[in-house]
């Protein structure tokens, strides 16, 4: 409950909020919600009292062949029935829809068909189609795959929220338990429904006619009583108690069919499904929490077993939870199922316990691995069986339907198919290699990347192109197959599997591998789970204590900002924010460097990496002082690896924070110190960072110039190759500026007393072909001599 | 808000009890007397309320009246929270708290006990150098020599007094105490029975009257504390006080707190709310790492609690009101500001820093108003 919400009071003369329902007619409406162990109990039993003729229930119509499958004794639930539909429209792109219907052994509507079979009834789904309701409803396609059975209007409503204030409750699940499931026992079936009905209503309570209209209740519930009015005899209708509030009042009307181009276009069948997607709090939206939970209750489980479980699940994960505890948790459980006043205890009381007396020290600490081990606890594990008449898996088909579209083969054949793809310019191209890309991400063998550009781990980003070679074999069936498990399309496979890998890289925290299975989602095409992905990775960057991992984190993102067709994330403002909180918390971390003694290349390339993002990303001003002051500090820290200290001098004097002199002190100070090579690597860092120096601040180079003559030979030989990867960074037209100006110093300085060393000098005479051919052939000459005389072998050992 | 009329610390009912502070039961006696009154529910042994009719001490009537009397909410946070903090007690086990500092534990605890037993001054502070004899008894050892040991000699602790009279007993910061004087508990809480060996007979033996039970504190951020022992962990229900969820109802709380030490103490002094809101932005911000508008800061290893809030704008307030023009601005807030996050760790102050330099200014921007009066204010940080 939170205390903020609206002051509004019940008014309690105002007219009731919805009529009683009419018993004893040749209808009976029973109104439910979805999975609810009370309205299951209830329903069987009005079901059993009324014997109807016909039983008709809240689902697609063309499930009702299904209906045999739910009521097979081979079927183990939790089921689903999955339906889709690929909806074509003129000029426009196909768009794809799935819906999930789950069933459990507590459902209402498996209650009110087993009860219905047993009395004899006629049994029938009576909602639309799914492609109706699309039509219907104007229902956007998404990436995720929507509930049939979606709740949505009991959390909006401000009447229940009102009534859980009043009931000290928290939400209006918490109202539900509370005020249902709590007590349905001692209920007698007519009161029970009365008041399920006035829970609902208070839910519809806060929709008017355009929300009803928007999302299409209307036409379903026009449907729903169409097909009430054209059957006789006497009928029991079981539906969401949302549709229940007005449909005796409803004009039925007969729904309008959607042609089908196609009849492949939709599909209605039934599927495993587990408990882990039934779960409403894991995202699936599909109705109640913790199912396990409910089951138990179901199967006459009591709680204190359900206690004595989850102690030993925790204990056996190290955790401290003996007899003494189960026993004062039980305890708990009953004291505040009594002050709550419930006849047997609701989940939250079971929680509530379970916070009280198996969490030893605070809720976010050490409660953390207690409530989610809680939370997984009532979820519970099942998973249902289908007779094999049910058909084939979903996802098989979704991938035949998905190849076929995309004009990809999928029989065997001798070789091996091959596509070249234009990520930039043809949408199409796009749909295939994300198509490629989430086979690949679930395992599956079918195509191989020949080359293309890797956005993800950002090798050869520049290529336009995609080449793909790919063949089906039988490999590929039966890998999906496998990969069913995972949902029933190739997107929601790819994006659970996706999920499972980005939780456990939430769980260990590394920012950069966080963002770089974002940059997957986004390759593989699931933008929406992109999008949710993007809000989980936020806190791991912000405490992301790794430089390196960050300022790739933020590159990453960046590149995501700005790589606009291929990936198409450029749009989610989020990724602009989350690029540039990446850059200030790298920021944040740049005195860090100073720690770090591995790997230096490649946190040398992250800083001038982060300091490049900037430029693109910094659009709403400068951010000097952020990025002057940790550079400083780097700069400035003598424990630092001199290339972070070169790194740091270089950017600072590209932001003109140094001057020509201040720069050219720094250089000379740390080649001319007592450790040659810390200067050798502190001009490495240097011009990695910029290498404009060279040509904006020539005193550097005079200053280099100046400190290797004075060098011993020895000196001068460790810091050579430190050098030479220093100044490897130039382009060869850069190269040859430098050494032009190198050599006009020498010149400029040369008389009698300075003459530069015969090897400087050599470098710098006039130097020709022919010289250079002179060469080659005193070295073919040379070596003929030493091979003759057997000194080669000298120097091959 | 108005300008402030000079008020004398005489304006309130404290002066008339010669208190600072008065114990809850005495403050809130007339609504305590109400609960009673009305309350037809069942009560736990030695209760003097009902397990309901102390939730709505809590947790308030929502504006109904109760025997004549509307009880205001004294606590803001987590109404479930307080209703297991009362099953707990009612239970056989103690009821620990925990939590960051300044997120009222102490405060509900007083509440509780006051409501429960009727007394919130069977106290117990722990401290580093608290010994066994506070916690269960000690002697005046002018009656010990000259008696002997008899039960006039005996002073007891709240502890002991607690057990005899079967009222609640707080047990305040109990992991400030070394260890071994913790498990002092241990026995009594599970056997609730206290020996004391030195007297004879039935003296000798303690048994705890229904309606006792230890309702312990403790902090978990701060530096100084000791471990507890499983046995005695095993022996407390934990509870953890969160600060409070909502935004308007901490800046509601920490002006109507402000405001009220700061006419105690006699200052007039101008607090506008924006400003208030401004400083429970920051202290958000700081203390959950990351903004209102979702984006990711350092979070201070200092503990920002609401109160702490309240004390800066008090200090502020004296500030404005002893060397500015009485107007409560975001200079004051900024010079005190760094008191209150810089406490130990020097890192504190880079963070705040960095906030500055990153939310602070674009804010400054953005929303400007004090805002940008607290990014000018930016030069009062220390270098």
């Amino acid at each position: 409950m939170s205390p903020t919400a609206p002051k509004a009071e019940l008014d309690p003369d105002a007219p009731p909020l919805v009529r009683a329902l009419p018993w004893d007619q040749r209808v009976t409406y029973l109104p439910i919600r979805h999975h609810s162990p009370a309205c299951a109990f209830h329903v069987a039993a009005v079901i059993r009292e009324v014997r109807p003729d016909h039983v008709l229930v809240e689902g697609p119509r063309d499930a009702t062949a299904l209906i045999a499958h739910l009521l097979d004794s081979r079927t183990e639930n939790p089921v689903a029935i999955y339906t889709t539909y690929i909806e074509r429209r003129k000029n426009d792109a196909a768009r794809h829809h799935g819906a999930y219907y789950p069933v459990c052994d507590y459902s209402p509507e498996l209650a009110a068909f087993r009860t219905g079979a047993e009395v004899g009834a006629q049994l029938a789904f009576v909602d639309l189609t799914y492609p109706e309701m699309v039509v219907a409803e104007k229902v956007e396609p998404d990436d995720g795959v929507r509930s049939l059975q979606h709740e949505r209007y009991l959390q909006r409503s401000q009447r229940l929220a009102q009534s859980c204030r009043r009931l000290n409750v928290r939400d209006a699940d918490d109202l539900w338990d509370h005020l249902f499931e709590a007590r349905y026992h001692g209920m007698e079936s007519r009161s029970f429904f009365d008041g399920v009905l006035t829970y609902c209503a208070m839910g519809r309570s806060d929709y008017d006619e355009s929300m009803i209209a928007a999302e299409a209740h209307d036409v379903r519930e026009a449907a729903m009583k169409h097909a009430v009015d054209s059957v006789e005899g006497k009928v029991v209708i079981v539906t969401g108690g949302f549709h229940t509030v007005v449909l005796p009042d409803v004009v039925g009307r007969e729904p309008r069919r959607v042609r089908l181009s196609n009849d492949a276009d939709a599909s209605t069948t039934l599927m495993r499904y587990n408990f882990e997607q039934l779960d409403a709090l894991n995202g699936y939206a599909s109705g109640m929490r913790s199912p396990e939970f409910y089951q138990r209750g179901w199967e006459g489980g009591s709680v204190v077993a359900l206690v004595v479980e989850l102690a030993r699940q925790i204990r056996s994960n190290g955790g401290h939870s003996g007899t003494a505890d189960v026993i004062a948790a039980t305890t708990q459980v009953e004291n505040l199922r009594r002050f709550r006043g419930h006849q047997s205890p609701t989940r939250e009381d079971f929680i509530d316990a379970v916070r009280s007396v198996f969490v030893k020290g605070a809720m976010d600490v050490e409660g953390v691995a207690v409530l989610a081990q809680t939370q997984k606890f009532l979820t519970g594990t099942r998973t249902g069986a289908v007779p094999p008449e049910a058909g084939r898996p979903p996802i098989v088909q979704d991938f035949e339907r998905e190849a076929t579209r995309l004009g990809l083969r999928t029989e065997s054949t001798a070789e091996t198919g091959e596509k070249v793809l234009d990520l930039y310019r043809s949408t199409r191209h796009r749909d295939i290699s994300r198509f490629f890309y989430r086979l690949r991400l679930i395992e599956v063998p079918y195509g191989t990347l020949s080359r293309g550009p890797d956005f993800v781990n950002a090798v050869e980003t520049e290529r336009l192109q995609e080449v793909w070679r790919y063949s089906w074999e039988p490999a590929t069936e039966s890998a999906l197959i496998e990969k069913a498990k995972y949902g029933a399309t190739l997107v929601e496979a790819a994006a659970a599997k996706l999920v499972e890998e980005f939780d456990d890289v939430i769980a260990a925290g590394v920012s950069s591998d966080a963002v770089r299975l974002i940059a997957e989602a986004y390759r593989c095409g699931l933008h929406e789970h992109g999008q949710r992905m993007l809000d989980r990775a936020k806190p791991i960057i912000a405490h992301d204590s790794s430089f390196a991992s960050v300022a790739t984190s933020c590159s990453l993102l960046t590149m995501l900002r700005f790589a606009c067709e291929p990936l198409e994330a450029h749009n989610e403002d989020v990724v602009y924010t989350m690029a540039q909180q990446a850059w200030f918390r790298a920021a944040y971390l740049v005195p860090t460097l100073a720690g770090v003694q591995d790997s230096e290349a490649t946190h040398l390339d992250a800083l001038c990496g982060w300091r490049q993002d900037e430029d693109r990303i910094a659009a709403d001003g400068d951010w000097r002082d952020a990025r002057v002051t940790p550079l400083r500090q780097l700069l400035d820290d003598s424990q630092a690896s001199p290339v972070f200290r070169g790194a740091a001098c270089g950017l600072l004097f590209g932001d003109d924070e140094l001057s020509v002199e201040e720069l050219a002190q720094l250089v000379s100070g740390f080649i001319g110190g007592s450790d040659v090579t810390v200067g050798g690597r502190f001009v490495q860092g240097l011009m990695r960072a910029s290498r404009s120096i060279c040509f904006r601040a020539p005193g550097v180079l005079q200053e280099i110039n100046q400190r290797l003559q004075e060098m011993s030979d020895g000196d001068f030989t460790s810091v050579l190759p430190h050098l030479r990867l220093a100044f490897s960074e130039l382009t060869p037209r850069e190269t040859d500026a430098v050494a032009q100006s190198v050599s006009d110093l020498l010149t400029e300085g040369e008389d009698a007393e300075t003459a530069p060393s015969p090897a400087i000098a050599a470098r710098s005479l006039e130097f020709t072909e022919s010289d250079a051919l002179l060469g080659s052939r005193v070295e073919a000459a040379v070596s003929q001599w030493l091979t003759r005389d057997d000194f080669g072998r000298l120097f091959d050992e | 808000m108005a300008k402030r009329k000079k008020k004398t610390s005489a304006a309130n009912g404290s002066m008339t009890t010669g208190m600072i502070r008065e114990p809850a039961e005495q403050r809130f006696a007339a609504e305590l007397t109400a609960l009673e009154s009305a309350d037809d529910r069942a009560k736990p042994a030695g209760w003097r309320l009902s397990p309901r009719a102390v939730r709505t001490f809590i947790c308030g009537s929502d504006g109904e009246s109760i025997g004549g009397v509307v009880i205001p909410r004294k606590f803001y946070g987590d109404d479930v929270l307080v209703e297991r903090a009362i099953v707990t007690l009612a239970s056989n086990r103690g009821l620990m708290m925990v939590g960051e500092p300044g997120t009222a534990k102490s405060m509900l605890s007083e509440l509780l006990a006051a409501a429960v037993s009727q007394t919130s001054t069977l106290a117990i502070q722990g401290t580093a150098a608290t010994t066994e004899d506070q916690i269960r008894y000690s002697w005046n050892y002018a009656l010990l020599l000259a008696e002997g040991p008899t039960p006039r000699a005996l002073v007891p602790s709240p502890l002991y007094t607690g057990m005899k009279q079967g009222q609640l007993v707080r047990f305040e910061e109990i992991t400030r105490c070394p260890p071994e004087v913790q498990d002092t508990l241990v026995s009594i809480l599970s056997e609730k029975v206290l020996m004391v060996p030195e007297l004879e007979g039935d003296d000798s033996i303690l048994f705890a009257q229904p309606g006792f039970n230890i309702i312990g504190t403790a902090n978990t951020r701060d530096r100084g504390v000791h471990e507890m022992s499983t046995a005695l962990k095993r022996r407390f229900n934990f509870e953890t006080v969160q600060p409070i969820a909502d935004p308007e109802e901490e800046v509601a709380l920490v002006q109507r707190e402000s405001g009220r030490l700061l006419d105690e103490s006699g200052v007039d002094v101008d607090v506008t709310r924006d400003v208030i809101e401004v400083l429970v932005d920051v202290f958000r911000d700081l203390r959950s790492g990351m903004t209102s508008d979702g984006m990711q800061v350092e979070r201070a290893s200092t503990v920002l609690s609401t109160a702490e809030a309240v004390s800066v704008t008090m200090s502020a307030g004296l500030d404005a009101s002893f060397y500015g023009d009485g107007q409560l601005g975001a200079a004051s807030i900024a010079r005190h500001l760094v008191g209150a996050v810089l406490k130990d760790n020097a890192d504190d102050l880079e963070k705040l820093r960095h906030y500055f330099n990153t939310v602070v200014k674009k804010r400054s921007q953005s929303v400007k108003g004090v805002w940008a009066d607290l990014h000018r204010a930016r030069k009062w940080l220390p270098r």
